[in-house]
């Protein structure tokens, strides 16, 4: 990294200064710029450092697996309620734009209650999730909460160190847009590794009980910012913890910590931030005529 | 001659890039305010490089063109070191927060380009891609692309979410953070 400062900061030396003195160093350097800049990719190291349009493919991916075990619900109602909704926070989220942008669909498990998302913004709730909400304020907690998850990496997080790092090693070695056969070989292989890292954690483990903490809170920002009430979490959650006390239910039970917790750390938040709002009987109104029935 | 005037021109080439941002998303609109949903003057695509005049906030007035107008932080890279998610929600839908009170003027020049510019400027199409996507397809014939494919596709258009915010009464509240 010293090298390509010290390679660009030459570059950058005013033009009439490069000609006279610095041209054959300038030059030279000019030559040899794109085995600087792959000096500087070489440094790649952690999931911070995969680009928005790899996040994009993992996140493709992913969405693929959990579109192989659920049926996906496009209505010509729902489908773009669910979308409006989800744009009006994502943009309100402190990540806004992804490569692919952010997009939100219904997943048929009526009996389960449930969401995820995809790193780069592949957003799902299922109908039991979808059925279980009293109105568009606890819709808007549930998708900001998803939004959170993909604004914070939480997915790319899943991804094991040791997958990217032989990610990391493949791509430092290949400076071709387009790879041969056996480097496409190994990084498909890394990559299915890879998303087989994000699948489990969101569909079998779940993330960790902090990360589902930090996304609550982003998810009342959010909301709040985007002109919520920002109370839909903490009732989301109350209705939560009604059903999770005489229920063996799998998904988001299994998956998320307590309900209970997150709503007791909900509250709190929310109180320490001084965010509130009022609800809205027009929005109230707007949510039944997209209700599952 | 020649290549001193080569050189010179390599500067000024050099010298200007280092007043630009770089499109990381497919495409993102540039628009007359520094808010999301106001009206977009023009469009950039992946990797397209974009003039900045200045950066306000989490914002960058950039030219496109002749034309110019606002593109947010997190559609592109350059112009600033960038850790973590790129954000802040102060000027998301115009207003003064506390970020945007002051107005930062990007280095014009002789600061380098960034670390993560660099690195991602070099990456853009490496790493997984769609070459990849296609050999994972043939490995996993059972999972559906498709699908993904149809749920990329589902778009808002802006004018409908500021209609559906207008009719809910959802009034974006600035300075949250």
């Amino acid at each position: 990294m010293k090298k390509l400062a010290v390679a660009l900061a030459l570059l950058l030396v005013p033009a009439p200064a490069l000609a006279i003195d610095f041209g054959e160093a300038a030059l030279k350097l000019w030559e040899k710029k794109d085995a600087i800049v792959e000096t500087a990719k070489a440094v790649r190291k952690g999931t911070q450092d995969l680009t928005p349009q790899e996040e994009h493919y993992i996140g493709r991916a992913v969405a693929a697996n959990i579109l192989a075990r659920y049926d996906m619900v496009i209505d010509a109602e729902r489908t773009p309620y669910l979308n409006t909704v989800g744009q009006a926070l994502a943009k309100a989220s402190d990540r806004p734009e992804t490569f692919g942008g952010y997009h939100f669909v219904l997943l048929r498990a009526d009996d389960e209650i449930n969401a995820f998302a995809a790193p780069g913004g592949f957003v799902f709730i299922t109908t039991g999730l979808y059925k279980s909400l009293a109105n568009e304020e606890e819709l808007a907690a549930v998708l900001a909460h998803e939004v959170a998850h993909v604004s914070l990496k939480h997915g790319l997080g899943a991804i094991k160190s040791a997958n990217l790092t032989k990610a990391f090693t493949i791509l430092g070695t290949e400076a071709v847009k387009e790879y041969g056969a056996p480097e496409v070989a190994q990084l498909t292989e890394v990559f299915e590794g890879s998303i087989d890292d994000i699948v489990n954690e969101l569909v079998v483990n779940g993330y960790s009980q902090s990360q589902e903490f930090d996304a609550d809170e982003e998810a009342i920002k959010t909301a709040w910012r985007a002109g919520y009430d920002p109370s839909g979490l903490a009732a989301f959650l109350a209705t939560l913890r009604e059903r999770s006390a005489h229920a063996d239910e799998a998904g988001f039970f299994k998956t998320h910590p307590p309900a209970s917790d997150r709503l007791k750390k909900a509250e709190q938040f929310a109180k320490r931030k001084k965010l509130a709002g009022d609800p809205s009987a027009v929005r109230a109104k707007r949510f039944g005529r997209y209700a599952l029935k | 001659m020649i290549r001193s005037v080569a050189i010179v021109a390599l500067g000024v080439v050099l010298a200007a890039a280092t007043a630009t941002v770089t499109v990381t998303v497919k495409k993102t609109a540039i628009r007359s305010e520094k808010q999301f949903f106001a009206p977009a003057v023009a469009a950039a695509t992946y990797h397209q490089s974009l003039a900045v005049v200045k950066k306000e906030g989490d914002w960058y007035l950039v030219d496109v063109n002749g034309k110019k107008g606002y593109v947010h932080a997190s559609a592109v890279t350059g112009g600033e070191e960038k850790e973590g998610s790129a954000s802040g929600f102060t000027s998301l839908f115009g207003g003064e927060g506390k970020k945007q009170s002051k107005n930062e003027e990007v280095a014009m020049a002789g600061k380098g380009l960034q670390k993560h510019s660099d690195e991602e400027i070099a990456l853009a199409g490496k790493g997984f891609n769609a070459q990849v996507e296609e050999k994972y397809k043939d490995k996993n014939p059972t999972i559906d692309f498709d699908k993904v494919d149809r749920m990329e596709k589902i778009g808002v258009s802006d004018g409908a979410v500021v209609a559906f915010m207008k009719e809910g009464g959802l009034t974006p509240r600035e300075g949250g953070r």
